[in-house]
């Protein structure tokens, strides 16, 4: 099986990429930014010391979206997404009204959970990667990332059932 | 390029999910994440088709460095070869040569004589006939040579006789 190169991963995973790096900054300028350095970064150094390829783009997007924060930020916390990671909801149908607006709120409920979770959300329901592959990017046990995910699920579970 | 095909990842040490959690994964599955800028696309393509010759060259260069070091590692081994080749051919010099197809196995014997002879004109009467003196002088020259034991042996014999000889009148 070949190994996938930067061009394939890209054009795989580039909204999940965009939306891991804006989980962190909160802003897509940066994020994309963050992005751009990555691979640029990547293109220097190659791919030959990566175990997962894949695992390891992400980690790097990451890794740059940290940068940027700090650049911006140099000494602050990172704060929640201030910008959503998802399309701004389309106008639809009547009969999708209801459909769109409960999609709507789990957007909304999605930023607004704390970063950790919302990198494990958008690794593992977007990105398609494994808790592994995800332990791998945020370097962290592969217990504390199922664990953060299941938890993001209840809250955004507990918070559509109070809403709707 | 290909826009964000869905994955199915089965990772078989992945803790498997409740229903319910199931059932967000797959509200979670009809949202739409945000896409890159088409500026970012089109940085991104420019700078991946850019790392593709640099990738090549890459490659190329390390096939090169490759090459020098397998000649640098191999040029050593063979001079050491040859060089090992030479000193064998060296001391095997005595080997090749060819040996003598007859030995002289008895002790060998070779002579050698200058000799001249002067004439020292009439010297005397013997009863009324003269006697002419000739002088004899030589010198012999004798080696000796043992193969068995490789000894050698030179004597050098002078020889001084005078002789006086009648000579016939007429």
């Amino acid at each position: 099986m070949n190994e996938p190169t930067l061009e394939s991963i890209y054009a795989r995973h580039r909204k999940a990429l965009l939306a891991l790096a804006l989980s962190v900054t909160g802003d897509v300028a940066r994020a994309e930014d963050a992005v751009h350095d990555a691979f640029e970064r990547l293109c220097r150094i190659g791919l030959a010391r990566a175990e997962d390829v894949t695992a390891y783009v992400f980690a790097a997007v990451r890794h740059s979206a940290i940068d940027q924060t700090r650049r911006h930020r140099p000494g602050g916390e990172f704060t929640e997404s201030s910008c959503s990671i998802f399309q701004e909801p389309a106008c639809g149908p009547v009969h999708n009204v209801l459909s769109a607006e409960r999609d709507r709120l789990l957007a909304e409920s999605i930023n607004a959970l704390p970063r950790e979770m919302r990198e494990a959300v958008v690794l593992r329901a977007f990105a398609g990667l494994s808790f592994a592959q995800i332990a791998r990017v945020v370097d962290a046990p592969l217990a504390t990332i199922a664990t953060r995910y299941r938890r993001a699920l209840d809250r955004l579970r507990e918070r559509l059932e109070n809403l709707v | 390029m290909n826009r964000d095909t869905p994955i199915s990842d089965s990772d078989e040490n992945d803790p498997s999910l409740e229903p319910g959690e199931s059932e967000m994964e797959l509200a979670l599955g009809r949202l739409s994440l945000r896409s890159p800028s088409p500026e970012l696309d089109q940085r991104l393509a420019k700078l991946l088709s850019s790392s593709r010759p640099r990738e090549r060259t890459r490659s190329v260069l390390f096939a090169a460095a490759a090459s020098v070091a397998i000649a640098l590692g191999t040029v050593p081994l063979i001079l050491h070869h040859r060089w090992n080749s030479t000193e064998r051919m060296l001391v095997q010099t005595p080997v090749v040569q060819p040996a003598p197809s007859r030995p002289a196995r008895s002790p060998l014997r070779v002579e050698r004589q200058f000799a001249r002879v002067s004439d020292n004109g009439i010297v005397g009467t013997d009863h009324g006939v003269p006697l002419q003196l000739l002088h004899y002088i030589a010198v012999r020259q004798i080696w000796y040579f043992d193969p068995r034991t490789g000894k050698k042996l030179q004597v050098t014999v002078p020889e001084d006789e005078a002789f006086l000889v009648p000579i016939q009148t007429f």
